[in-house]
């Protein structure tokens, strides 16, 4: 500041490379959010919002059409849905082995391509299935319907209580 | 420092595009009303799972694959903004928030939305949803255009559900629709365009406006004016939405079968009254073609004064098969009841009480005018729908060299085959020689030549036989079909280029009353005026056999011809 006083030609010239810097700092930041931003949304745009594969949310129907203890095979959803009680729960028919659809069986499921078998839990009880199946994550959509979402996988034996 | 507060500005700028560019893609229409749902359905929710539910629900695109429609896939994303379609909780709600009325055996994961009610299932926004795009032909359908869906998968003809789809249906027969256009499996109209996908090609608004004034479109169209009243045009642009093509249930074999066992449904019979006949006469909306009275289609002849010239049993003839007397006719066949032919034609024969005029010019007027045209040049009101065309006075080269006789034998029996009456039924001899010598003043005019003597065969000295029959085929193939076609029916590929047109030669009425001799002659001299040339490089069988061939080809075998002489 001292130097300012002494000279003011100087201290004109450092003010004003100050306010350039100034200047330049906002816009390399004004810049850098842009950018930022654009390359942020880039991304986002790449993701597809939609797909044309089966719909992974999928309404079944109300609750009260099944009755307690039976359960419905939805071959085009691929999933089985389990009444028990007031309890419902959605297992996915899709053979852990090779993608065939395993249909339900007096012992719980068993897979036509290789042999696979599985308990009504789902759990392999022989054949060449590595894993047991999924259950799948049921809810209940505004409408009074009910909705497995295929995208979220739950622990078996995970069951949603609806007053029917 | 100028610059660095230029690209400051300019910076500055880039940020506030970027920025309104991400704001506009991220805050669409769809959200809005997603939002708007769920807010709703959460203050009605009653227990907690369903609050939780809702709560847990995140807003998101939701469309309905469909297969089955044609199409492999077939994605409709109404249900994005239309959440409500299938909660009963919103059935007093406002679009698009609002509940479905619920049609059984419909539900929204198999048939999705646009297969009734149309739009682009693929559109988000309103704009395009709803198919408002000017180039998207099918937008929203509104009632009751909408009943015209039902029709894409049920081809049952009347459905109770479809009020003006059945009714359309009916008044495309009540109004002879069904005379001039075709719908497969429905129709078999040979006249106006074919139909059968005309719902997929047209929006609401153009089929409208194509029934209330058909010139709108079309300059050139014939079709009549109908002046329906406006709820029969309703229903008729309901049907016509509804064909769409084949519909999404049939496959190509079933059509197939069903296309062959067409029949026009149920003539009804009728009491043989000339009351009843004009009463059918008025029904099926003759006078939108042809003139009676005061009525006046101005595509066909006149019937004001048919029963002068034609008898019940003609007429009923013609109405059964127009071809038969006629064989160039367009009039659309009606498939009536034997007995709703006979009677029209007894109304029809009591349509008489034709006043000759004095003069033959006024005779001119009043006979002749609407066919051969006030300037005699074969181009009148109704000429362009006449086969073969009236003949062109103005033609001397023709009419200078054709015969007195024929001429006269014309205009007194007619030209059978052709749409030309017999006027000697209402005209005196002098009457037809003054009528004739009338137009050749009038429009023929030129110095006649003098006709050189031509000695003809009385008769083919060719034996009418198979043999001869092939050989004249063979020799007709190379040397007449380019005109006459393959098939002799005049219809060959120079025909378009030629006026008058080439013969039609497969016309039993028309060569029933040509003498072998008028062949031989056309054949070895040609036809001045026209594009017969002389053949003389034919020798005397091959010209034997191509009159074998004819005869053959309009079933005038030998048994048949009589000397030149009217049947």
């Amino acid at each position: 500041m001292g130097d300012h006083e002494l000279n003011p030609e100087r201290a004109k010239k450092t003010e004003e490379r100050s306010r350039r810097n100034f200047i330049a700092i906002i816009t390399a930041v004004v810049f850098g959010v842009t950018a930022a931003a654009m390359g942020l949304f880039n991304l986002i745009f790449m993701r597809p919002r939609v797909t044309y594969g089966s719909p992974a949310k999928v309404r079944v129907g109300r609750p009260d059409s099944y009755s307690p203890g039976s359960q419905l095979e939805l071959p085009e959803n691929r999933i089985v849905v389990r009444r028990q009680g007031d309890k419902f729960a959605a297992i996915s028919t899709v053979c852990t082995h090779l993608g065939c659809t395993v249909n339900a069986s007096d012992i719980g499921f068993a897979c036509p391509c290789h042999g696979s078998v599985y308990d009504v839990r789902g759990d392999v009880m022989g054949g060449p299935a590595p894993k047991s199946l999924s259950w799948f994550r049921v809810s209940l959509a505004p409408n009074g319907e009910l909705e497995v979402d295929k995208n979220q996988v739950v622990d078996p034996d995970t069951y949603l209580e609806v007053k029917v | 420092m100028k610059i660095r507060l230029a690209l400051l500005v300019s910076c500055c700028a880039l940020a506030i595009v970027v920025v309104a560019v991400i704001f506009r893609s991220t805050d669409e229409e769809w959200r809005k009303y997603q939002q708007e749902y769920y807010d709703l359905a959460m203050g009605s929710a009653s227990t907690e799972a369903a609050r939780d539910a809702i709560a847990a629900s995140g807003l998101e695109i939701r469309q309905d694959i469909l297969s089955g429609f044609g199409e492999e896939k077939r994605i409709d994303r109404c249900r994005t903004c239309h959440m409500a379609v299938d909660d009963p909780n919103f059935v007093t709600g406002k679009e698009p928030l609002r509940t479905h009325p619920e049609i059984p055996e419909h539900n929204f994961n198999e048939y999705g939305c646009t297969i009734c009610h149309d739009g682009d299932g693929r559109g988000l926004t309103t704009f395009y949803a709803h198919g408002d795009d000017e180039f998207w032909n099918e937008p929203l359908l509104e009632s009751p255009y909408i009943e015209s869906s039902c029709a894409r998968c049920h081809p049952e003809p009347y459905l109770p559900e479809t009020p003006h789809l059945s009714k359309g249906r009916a008044l495309f027969e009540k109004y002879n629709c069904n005379g001039c256009h075709a719908i497969r499996n429905l129709s078999r109209g040979k006249l106006g365009p074919d139909l059968t996908n005309v719902g997929a090609r047209w929006k609401i608004e153009y089929l409208e406006e194509s029934i209330r004034d058909p010139r709108a479109n079309s300059v050139l169209s014939v079709m009549p004016y109908f002046n329906m009243p406006e709820e029969d045009k309703t229903a008729l642009v309901v049907f016509l939405k509804s064909r769409r093509g084949r519909t999404l249930v049939e496959d190509p074999i079933t059509l197939r079968t069903k296309s062959n066992a067409f029949k026009k449904a149920n003539p009804v019979e009728v009491p043989l009254t000339i009351a009843e006949g004009r009463k059918l006469v008025k029904d099926n909306n003759c006078v939108a073609c042809h003139k009676l009275g005061d009525a006046d289609g101005k595509l066909a002849p006149d019937l004001t004064h048919l029963g002068n010239f034609r008898n019940e049993e003609y007429i009923a003839a013609h109405l059964a098969d127009p071809r038969a007397h006629t064989t160039g006719s367009n009039m659309p066949n009606f498939w009536f009841s034997p007995s709703a032919m006979r009677a029209i034609g007894l109304y029809l024969e009591e349509q008489e009480g034709l006043k000759v005029p004095v003069t033959p010019k006024e005779q001119y007027t009043a006979l002749c005018v609407r066919c051969h045209g006030p300037n005699g040049d074969g181009n009148g009101l109704i000429a362009d729908n006449l086969l073969p065309k009236p003949r062109d006075f103005t033609n001397q080269l023709f009419f200078n060299w054709l015969e007195d006789s024929r001429a006269h034998d014309a205009i007194k029996n007619g030209v059978p085959g052709t749409a030309m009456p017999p006027f000697g039924r209402v005209l005196t001899e002098e009457q037809i020689n003054g009528l004739f010598a009338y137009v050749r003043g009038q429009y023929v005019g030129g110095p006649r030549p003098e006709r050189e003597p031509r000695t003809l065969p009385e008769k083919n000295s060719t034996v009418f036989s198979a043999e001869s029959v092939e050989r004249g085929r063979a020799t007709f193939q190379q040397r007449c079909f380019g005109c006459h076609g393959r098939r002799g029916d005049g219809k060959g590929p120079n025909a378009p280029d030629l006026l008058p047109r080439p013969r039609d030669l497969t016309s039993n009425p028309f060569m029933s009353q040509v003498a072998d001799s008028r062949l031989w002659e056309s054949i070895t001299y040609g036809v001045p005026g026209t594009g017969m040339p002389p053949w003389d490089s034919l020798s005397e069988e091959q010209k034997g056999d191509l009159i074998n061939f004819v005869r053959d080809a309009s079933k005038t075998g030998p048994a048949a011809v009589d000397g030149g002489k009217q049947q």
